[in-house]
């Protein structure tokens, strides 16, 4: 399995087939005498920013938590609950409620909903 | 069966994505200027798009990823980030263009400035994309586009020589005006091959859940579709080239326009102008805000969809709303329609390879196409539009300053 | 000697791998994993040539993009290193451990 071709930058879907994002950075874990595992995915616009520039990270990450529902987006996957890698990476959580969804619950909520016909 | 009405998806991507503001500017003004020697034209940038919707939509039936999913998974986040900031901006502007096209349709037949038709422009929109699903937009927008085949019944009753109208099908070298006739040609093939196009298209399949079984009406979906939209653009040609041409009329101006249709079609002419010109334009604008809220939403990883309430993919939803209102803002500052949809096209150019070229490797991966993968044929048609796309992005800005 | 505990791996995707000397030799351009257990660990990092044209897609920010290129792309081989041949104690400056003799040759 490839880092690049099969994990980094797949979409993630959760239990319910829910979009939750893509896979914004993998955490490897380094071990004495052993090689490095996977040891979670990670969710996140500050992951994306980073892979471009760290100060573009700090600085939205400063944003993020500064502005709406005041979370930077992050959220991070343990290996063990990753399920299933296909034409999506499968993962055993429910999306709702988790920083991957914050903003876009925030937003529905003070915004979307404030205007006519959002339901 | 069922599977062939999704001709509809196909007849109003081409409404919106082929026959638009660009593109009526574009053809009217080649056939007021060169009269049907830019035909070729016209035969060129159908034949680009009808390979490139087809494997637009050949990749979401058999991948069950869009175009711009691909592009991420492929290519990595940087290429989605530094690909998609010029796309948006680009596509903003043509945004703009679009309302300003409707807004100037409205202008025609009311009388009443384009810049206060801007808002009520992007609300009626809004509206559609806020409270309807796609299955409303694309037939919607495509059974009320049918009024652009006007241009069709004009040019048939002008009794254009067929004689001149084959010759111009032949790519020819220009007589006269070599600056002109180039920024024309790279213009219109600007306007016809655009990005947001095969976005949407791709996005359209995965949202109609189209499977391998599709590939066979997606194939008639992009030849009868794509070719529906070149029948009016060549329509509109051959009015201007019999009416214009002739006399010398260099078309500045959007109200000059609607004279191609008023000699062959009376006083109605000026109406039906103004309706395929408003519907074609405010297609497009739907097209271009979608598209775009699919690629931000494709590219993030948000869920994304049209065919539920906005509650239920709110920054999907919010992405076309701002694009659509700041879009408005535009045109309703006063800037000058046709001057904006002239530049936004030469920008589109540029960014096109940034689209073609990654088709060429995607359509060739095992992984996502399978057994569906391109033939000799298909790589051939996308390296040669890549190529041509290449050409054109280096030409475009500029021919635009010396031709334009 | 502290080791890092924790590496992202898109962060070492793109990366410049150092040889004897601290020359840059090579740049990691993937990372091939193997299940064991329950784990998936890396069984090795894939490295392409450090040249102009790297160093351009710098600002590309992670995937490198030179091997999607259809013809440019093909002819570059990939030397494989053997994940306990890279020594990461300083994530932003890998570096071969065994330098002499590379994995491939």
């Amino acid at each position: 399995m490839n880092l690049t071709r099969d994990i980094l930058d797949q979409q993630v879907v959760d239990r319910r087939g829910q979009r939750l994002g893509k896979v914004d950075g993998v955490i490897l874990e380094l071990r004495e005498g052993a090689p490095p595992r996977i040891a979670a995915i990670e969710i996140g616009p500050v992951a994306v920013a980073r892979r471009m520039h760290p100060r573009l990270a700090a600085w939205l990450q400063r944003w993020l938590h500064g502005h709406g529902p005041r979370s930077d987006g992050t959220l991070r996957i343990p290996w063990s609950q990753v399920k299933a890698i296909g034409v999506d990476v499968r993962v055993d959580l429910i999306a709702d409620g988790t920083p991957a969804r914050a903003w876009e619950e925030w937003l529905r909520d003070h915004v979307v909903r404030r205007l006519p016909g959002a339901e | 069966m069922k599977k062939y009405l999704q001709v509809t998806l196909g007849i109003f991507t081409s409404i919106g994505g082929f026959l638009e503001v660009g593109a009526i500017a574009t053809t009217a003004q080649a056939g007021a200027q060169f009269g049907f020697r830019l035909a070729w034209v016209l035969l060129l940038g159908t034949i680009c798009v009808i390979f490139l919707v087809e494997m637009s939509g050949r990749l979401s039936a058999v991948s069950k990823h869009t175009l711009q999913d691909a592009m991420r998974e492929r290519f990595g986040a940087g290429f989605f980030l530094l690909s998609t900031i010029p796309g948006m901006v680009v596509d903003w502007l043509v945004l703009a263009s679009e309302i300003g096209g409707v807004a100037l349709a409205l202008q025609l037949v009311t009388g009443v400035g384009y810049q206060w038709w801007a808002f009520p422009v992007a609300i009626a929109a809004w509206l559609l994309m806020w409270k309807g699903n796609l299955g409303l937009v694309e037939n919607g927008t495509a059974l009320l586009g049918l009024v652009a085949l006007a241009f069709v019944v004009a040019a048939v009753r002008l009794h254009p020589p067929l004689h001149d109208l084959a010759a111009g099908l032949v790519p020819s070298l220009p007589r006269s005006d070599g600056a002109g006739y180039w920024f024309l040609a790279v213009s219109i093939l600007g306007a016809l091959i655009s990005p947001y196009l095969f976005f949407f298209y791709s996005s359209g399949a995965i949202e109609d859940q189209w499977d391998e079984n599709h590939i066979g009406s997606n194939r008639f979906t992009a030849i009868v579709g794509m070719s529906f939209g070149a029948v009016l653009a060549f329509g509109v040609l051959t009015a201007a080239a019999m009416v214009f041409y002739p006399r010398g009329i260099q078309v500045d101006r959007y109200e000059q326009v609607a004279l191609m249709l008023t000699e062959a079609l009376g006083r109605p002419g000026l109406y039906l102008f103004a309706g395929a010109l408003g519907i074609t334009c405010f297609g497009a604008a739907l097209e271009v805000a979608l598209g775009r809220a699919y690629v931000l939403a494709q590219g993030f990883g948000w869920n994304y969809t049209l065919n539920s309430p906005p509650a239920n993919s709110a920054r999907f939803s919010l992405v076309y709303t701002g694009m659509i209102g700041s879009a408005a803002v535009l045109m309703a500052l006063g800037i000058d329609p046709l001057t904006l949809t002239v530049f936004s096209m030469a920008l589109t150019a540029v960014t096109l390879p940034l689209v073609t070229l990654p088709f060429i490797l995607l359509m060739n991966d095992r992984a996502y196409m399978g057994e569906y993968r391109n033939g000799w044929i298909g790589n051939v048609a996308v390296v040669g539009i890549s190529l041509l796309a290449s050409l054109i992005a280096l030409v475009a800005i500029p021919l635009q300053l010396l031709g334009g | 000697m502290s080791q890092a505990r924790e590496v992202r791996g898109e962060l070492l995707l793109g990366r410049k791998v150092l040889g004897p000397g601290g020359r840059v030799d090579a740049r990691i351009e993937e990372i091939v994993l193997e299940p064991q257990g329950d784990d998936y660990v890396v069984r090795e990092y894939l490295s392409g040539p450090e040249g102009f044209l790297e160093e351009l897609m710098d600002f590309a920010g992670g995937t490198p993009l030179i091997r999607h290129i259809p013809f440019l792309g093909r002819r570059i081989r990939r030397r494989p290193i053997r994940w306990d041949w890279l020594d990461l104690s300083d994530p932003e400056r890998p570096h071969l451990k065994h330098p002499s003799t590379d994995a491939s040759r």
